[in-house]
């Protein structure tokens, strides 16, 4: 069999989702005796290498960072965007909302931007999460080996958060998005008492209005920047 | 089989001490969360005196949230080889205890969907390897309404033993011959019970029957002919603009049976399993096909499809709602949408919605 090549790349991101990657060191070790894979992580892109499988960590935030993209897609058959930076911009769009601390913190950073990769190339499948969950990168670095699509449904935290029969913060008056994001982290954070601030994004078809008609009859105020804007995209100045 | 002892409420750690020595037990467990039925290890974990219910039904012991179904490898020749993993689901005894009568009729729902036309044999060998003890309610919560449903307080069948609560005792009704057997060969523990133990019990489930009455709703017999009159009602859009399609419903309902199959290669990709998981008619990915089609996109559609699925067509796939009146629904709705407020106005058509959406 012909060798898989896969390489890893990072744009703008703290590195997070690779971490997650290298934890799962002694499976994914498993898998080189199947298949030879040939991993490049964390260089930039040579001359005119084919890729099979791209993982990309990381938004855009610079013209660099576009460029080096815009070559990883030219070379690659697949190309998977890897974790909430690549996916949607990531935690750094803080700065677009005003957020007292941010812009005494980071004065003029909303002149910045900070954009998901899918805004500038095609991509084949998205792994969402701050940090991403290590047993979805693994599912799907399984089935794309296979030259299988996993199907990404389109269930919601709160679902998992009730198959750990926790209960509800919305209940305890807490702001959780867990009913307008996309499951996949099996409800970590509410299961240890921490709202769901959304990591892995809106689901599909997510309520939003609902769930800010059931903030306010329930008298929960919640910030502004917790709130994502109709298109699913983050609002920006 | 009516036949009916009592025993002394100190004795009944014994009696699940000396079950225990012959079958795992399942009971309910009151933790921080709530109460949830759990495997026991240890008889002082079993608490009886909950009222309402668990959070998730006992639907989770016999149609698990995650279901590994058989295990396939391809072998070097190249054939592939299967694996069933039913036999470890036949493996060992099990006994559930404190099964409120609403949850019983909830498995006995699924019995016939998944032993009746069709074979379930995962679920099949669960529900066979497994007695169930009940628990009638001397108390019904603010959500319970089995009592229009004819699904409690008063229970017939669907136990193997039936418990209630008498105070210091517990009277004892013996639904089947396993269920006797359990109680023959512990006959010390238990005693004859009098004319007016069960008398009491009669009282006090009537009692609990009238509390539940007093909710104002109608008969399921009217529901289903009040549901396809309003089928195209605008109802659906308000509730629709309400519900936040989390699926936490379904995951509670003792009744709701939608799984969804997957397969999962093990990391040597050469073998791997097959897997069934819970799904809900309130995602959108419930109804998409293999050409990406999706038939109930719109959140309206999906909310109508579970009523009309639990009060009509239900009726003509099994032969009877599928609906035990638990209220789990409506105490983990995030939106609180009240499955009641729903029969409620589809059948006398007022409007217990508290605001539209959209006027706020
Ligand atoms: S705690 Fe959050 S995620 Fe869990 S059920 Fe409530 S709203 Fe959903
Ligand atoms: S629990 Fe409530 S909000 Fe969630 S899907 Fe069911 S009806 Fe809709
Ligand atoms: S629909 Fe609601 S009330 Fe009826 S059985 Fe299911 S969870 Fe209980």
């Amino acid at each position: 069999m012909d060798k898989i090549r896969v390489g890893i790349f990072n744009l703008s991101s703290c590195e997070g989702c690779l971490v997650q990657i290298l934890n799962l060191e002694d499976i994914l070790l498993n898998i080189l005796k199947t298949f030879e894979v040939e991993c490049r992580v964390l260089g930039t892109i040579g001359k005119s290498e084919p890729y099979d499988i791209a993982f990309v960590e990381g938004s855009v935030m610079s013209i660099e960072d576009e460029m080096e993209l815009k070559k990883i897609r030219g070379a690659s058959r697949i190309l998977v965007a890897l974790g909430e930076c690549a996916c949607h911009g990531g935690n750094f769009l803080v700065k677009d909302f005003d957020v007292d601390e941010i812009n005494e913190m980071f004065p003029g950073s909303q002149k910045w931007y900070s954009h998901p990769i899918e805004r500038y190339v095609r991509v084949d499948y998205r792994i969402p999460g701050c940090p991403i969950d290590k047993e979805e990168f693994f599912t799907v670095f399984k089935s794309l080996l296979l030259e299988k699509f996993p199907e990404q449904a389109s269930f919601t935290v709160c679902s998992e958060c009730i198959l750990k029969e926790n209960s509800c913060l919305i209940e305890k008056g807490v702001a959780c998005m867990g009913p307008i994001t996309r499951g996949g982290c099996k409800a970590i954070c509410p299961t240890f008492n921490r709202e769901c601030y959304g990591c892995r994004g809106l689901n599909d078809d997510a309520n939003i209005d609902g769930l800010l008609h059931t903030f306010k009859e329930k008298g929960i105020s919640i910030q502004p920047y917790m709130l994502p804007s109709k298109k699913g995209e983050v609002k920006r100045s | 089989m009516e036949r009916f002892l009592t025993i002394d409420k100190g004795l009944m750690d014994n009696f699940l001490e000396r079950v225990m020595e012959y079958y795992q037990l399942i009971a309910p467990v009151r933790t921080e969360k709530g109460v949830l039925f759990e495997y026991i290890s240890g008889k002082e974990e079993v608490d009886l005196t909950y009222s309402g219910h668990t959070i998730l039904p006992p639907k989770k012991f016999f149609f698990p949230p995650v279901e590994e179904m058989f295990v396939y490898e391809y072998e070097d020749s190249g054939n592939i080889r299967l694996y069933d993993l039913l036999d470890e689901v036949s493996k060992g005894k099990r006994v559930i205890v404190g099964v409120k009568p609403c949850d019983i009729n909830g498995l006995l729902v699924l019995d016939k969907v998944f032993t009746g036309e069709y074979n379930d044999p995962y679920y099949a060998a669960r529900r066979k390897n497994t007695l169930v003890i009940g628990l009638t309610c001397n108390r019904p919560m603010e959500y319970c309404f089995c009592a229009y449903l004819n699904t409690g307080p008063f229970i017939k069948r669907g136990f193997d033993i039936l418990l209630s609560d008498l105070g210091d005792k517990y009277i004892v009704e013996v639904g089947s011959e396993d269920g006797w057997k359990l109680i023959k060969f512990n006959l010390d523990l238990f005693s004859e019970a009098r004319r007016d133990d069960v008398e009491e019990r009669e009282k006090l489930l009537m009692k609990v029957e009238e509390d539940i009455r007093s909710k104002g709703l109608p008969y399921f017999e009217t529901i289903e002919g009040a549901l396809r009159e309003k089928f195209l009602d605008e109802m659906w859009d308000e509730y629709g603009k309400k519900c936040l399609a989390c699926g936490k419903c379904n995951f509670t309902c003792p009744t709701c049976r939608c799984f969804t199959i997957t397969d999962e290669p093990n990391p040597d990709l050469k073998s791997g399993k097959r897997v069934r998981t819970w799904d809900s008619c309130h995602f959108l990915s419930f109804t998409r096909v293999a050409s990406g089609e999706v038939f109930r996109r719109d959140r309206p559609s999906r909310f109508k499809q579970r009523i009309y699925h639990k009060f009509v067509y239900s009726i003509n796939e099994i032969g009877s709602i599928s609906c035990v009146g638990c209220g789990r629904c409506v105490e983990v709705c995030p939106a609180k949408i009240n499955i009641m407020d729903v029969i409620k106005e589809v059948t006398f058509g007022v409007k217990p919605l508290s605001a539209k959406i959209g006027e706020d």
